[in-house]
């Protein structure tokens, strides 16, 4: 916290090394919030490419009103969901009220599981319920949110979501790996 | 659909993804400063064109608008830096006294103490974390006196908002803090002050109150750091205009953290460089001949005399030039910086000169003179001062002189030289750096250059050298110019420079028949090594 002033004060100068500092600190956590979104690891790479341009351009607008890392975070989801609309995945989808009878149950009792496992799941999802259960279930959007951001029905999101739970979890049931609760490339 | 409508971001998820990280592809970074930079290119105006851009009056105003918009973006740079300093050195000095923590327009979250409040309507709390109260310890080692008067005079919302709080808390020795309020201003005032005197005895008061002013006075020699916090205790404050919106955000950026001095004067060590550059390029050294020496000769006829008038026209052309230069410079700030150095320039260039009509070549050779021939030669050669003769106020009236003025020299018959100048040069010159901390930097360029003249060859026949007399022997010619530096590493860079170098006064001593008035142009190529 204490050289975020300083980095975003850097960035602001166009001082070539803060912006490095900015980006070998948190490209990390951020390329991986692109590949939660985009299955493509080359089209991952160009939408953090294109964020971090966004960023380095647009840094006048961050008025410490948040976090810096949450202000990168959504500039980078904002970013990926500009590749995606191109695609407009979620439209073709059913309601939720047709998915209704697969809704699974909570996941709360899966494990401290490998991000990288879990990762592998999320991008194996159809594009439109990776989106929304991104924006959902880690994010934290609520649907109405979700339905703005991406011009869709609210019961699109919602019905995204639930194939998308049922999905993972049918994975996870199916995975012989997963057979005692632990997969064997997930375990912590 | 319970489940979904309950609107909670499943923790286990975004547990899992909260500290994921994985380190992106160096071409990732690559890609991105290669976009930066292309997004960053300075759009050059070229000087030099076709129409109206080649007219002179445009060419002209261009040169007054780049040199105003210079001097703003130098006077802004400055007065920016400036700030940040002075911000600095506010931080710097609000975090020197650390163990006082005021805050101003924030709420408190304090435990409001009643026995320091006197009325309801009265906004402050005193939170006193180590020191017992005053109830229940009167005679403390420390004794702090908190005493607010107000004026009953005030009236409306002001009236309700009156603070007074008199009140004897603490007692510490020998220390007593008063401070009082009045409505001469409108302040809310928090402040947490922790006493200094011990670790385990600490006191904070808070109070978040509106009067008209609040004015403070610590009574202490041990409290007097505590003094940095008036000059926020006097900010004056007015009620905001009833029935508007107002937006306040609770976030305050954390201080930037503070540094020694003698660290920070470590960062701030200028960029120095040396380098090492050629200038290929052109040279040309006006050269004129005073027609006066001829029009002081007594001439036979009127042919004679437009003859000689005529002969004056020397011209020259510019020819390849190459100048060799080491030198060093320092950044001074992120724009400027100073440079200077060594060179030398070996000029050629071309005289076209008027040569001695057949008839008066024949007087020369029955005067056995020493004439050559042509006019710029002699000329020179009469301007030589030889021995006793640099003495005399008019040394061209030697015998060389005399025949000079006696030859005649025709426009039609004129006569190709070639000249080699050299001289060693010492620039001095500032550099505006338009792109600064880039890989790719351009600088502007202006200054002055020391030009010490060596010799001057003209053809096979005559050198001349500076104890000569004929050229000066020091002349100042300014520079200007741009140049584009290409810094892959950090300590090595390559240089590309464009330079005008016009010679400032003349490069001929005053009393000289030859004068000249030497410029340069040319394209630098250079490497620069930073320390």
């Amino acid at each position: 916290m204490q050289d975020e002033y300083q980095l975003v004060e850097g960035c602001r100068r166009q001082d070539r090394i803060v912006q490095r500092q900015l980006y070998e600190r948190f490209a990390g956590k951020l390329f991986v919030v692109c590949k939660r979104y985009i299955k493509d690891p080359d089209e991952a790479e160009d939408v953090l490419q294109d964020a971090f341009v966004k960023i380095y351009q647009h840094i006048d607008s961050f008025r410490f009103e948040c976090p810096l890392e949450a202000w990168l975070k959504r500039v980078v989801i904002n970013t990926a969901l500009k590749s995606l609309r191109k695609q407009k995945p979620w439209e073709h989808t059913s309601d939720v009220q047709e998915l209704a009878p697969v809704l699974p149950q909570a996941d709360e009792s899966l494990p401290a599981l490998n991000y990288k496992y879990l990762l592998q799941l999320i991008q194996e999802l159809p594009p439109g319920c990776r989106t929304v259960f991104n924006l959902y279930a880690i994010e934290g959007y609520n649907h109405p949110e979700i339905a703005e951001m991406l011009d869709i029905a609210e019961g699109t999101s919602k019905s995204q979501y639930a194939r998308a739970r049922g999905l993972l979890q049918q994975k996870l049931q199916s995975d012989k790996r997963f057979a005692d609760g632990y997969p064997a490339e997930g375990r912590p | 659909m319970d489940e979904l409508d309950k609107n909670i971001p499943d923790d286990f998820w975004r547990k899992t993804f909260d500290e994921a990280a994985e380190t992106p592809p160096s071409r990732v970074w690559n890609s991105i400063e290669r976009r930066l930079d292309q997004s960053n290119d300075t759009k050059i105006i070229p000087l030099w064109g076709l129409g109206l851009i080649s007219s002179r009056p445009f060419a002209w105003g261009m040169g007054v608008a780049a040199a105003v918009t210079l001097l703003l973006i130098g006077w802004w740079a400055g007065s920016t830096q400036t700030a940040y300093e002075q911000h600095q050195s506010v931080a710097q000095h609000t975090e020197s006294a650390d163990r006082i923590n005021v805050k101003s327009q924030a709420p408190v979250n304090a435990t409001v103490d009643k026995s320091l409040v006197q009325s309801p309507t009265t906004i402050a709390s005193a939170n006193k974390t180590s020191l017992p109260s005053a109830k229940s310890k009167p005679t403390s080692e420390y004794p702090v006196a908190i005493s607010s008067s107000v004026d009953d005079q005030a009236s409306g919302l002001l009236d309700q908002l009156k603070v007074v709080t008199n009140q004897k808390a603490n007692t510490t020795d020998n220390s007593i803090m008063t401070i009082s309020a009045d409505h001469s201003t409108m302040a809310p005032v928090a402040t947490n002050v922790p006493l200094p005197s011990s670790s385990a005895s600490r006191t904070t008061i808070s109070s978040f109150a509106f009067a008209h002013s609040v004015s403070s006075k610590i009574v202490a020699s041990k409290l007097n750091e505590l003094a940095a916090f008036e000059p926020l205790l006097g900010k004056s404050w007015r009620f905001r205009d009833l029935g508007q919106i107002h937006r306040i955000v609770w976030f305050r950026p954390t201080e930037l953290p503070l540094k020694p001095e003698s660290l920070k004067s470590k960062q701030k060590t200028h960029d120095v460089w040396a380098s090492a550059s050629v200038m290929p390029g052109a040279f040309n050294p006006m050269v004129s001949v005073q027609s006066a020496a001829v029009y002081t000769n007594s001439y036979a006829s009127m042919d004679a005399l437009k003859a000689s008038q005529a002969s004056s026209s020397v011209s020259s052309r510019a020819n390849f030039s190459v100048a060799y230069q080491a030198g060093a410079g320092v950044q001074l700030t992120e724009h400027w910086s100073l440079e200077s150095g060594v060179g030398y320039l070996s000029g050629r260039s071309t005289v076209e000169t008027p040569a001695q009509l057949p008839t008066a070549s024949l007087v020369a050779i029955s005067g056995k003179n020493t004439t050559s021939g042509t006019l710029y030669v002699d000329a020179l050669k009469s301007s030589i001062h030889t021995g006793d003769m640099a003495a005399s106020p008019a040394s061209y009236n030697n015998v060389a002189n005399s025949v000079y003025q006696q030859a005649n020299y025709a426009n039609s018959t004129r006569q190709v030289l070639t000249n080699d100048y050299q001289y060693m040069q010492v620039p001095l010159q500032v550099g505006y750096q338009l792109r600064p901390r880039k890989r790719l930097s351009l600088a502007v360029l202006g200054g002055l250059i020391t030009n010490i003249f060596i010799r001057n060859t003209v053809g096979n026949e005559v050198t001349v050298t500076a104890k000569d007399g004929v050229y000066r022997p020091l002349s100042l010619a300014a520079t200007m110019g741009a140049r584009l530096r290409y810094r892959p590493t950090p300590q090595w860079s390559a240089s590309l420079a464009g330079a005008y170098q016009p010679s400032l006064g003349l490069g001929t001593q005053s009393d000289s028949q030859v004068q000249t008035h030497p410029t340069s142009t040319g394209m630098s190529f250079g490497v620069d090594y930073h320390f």
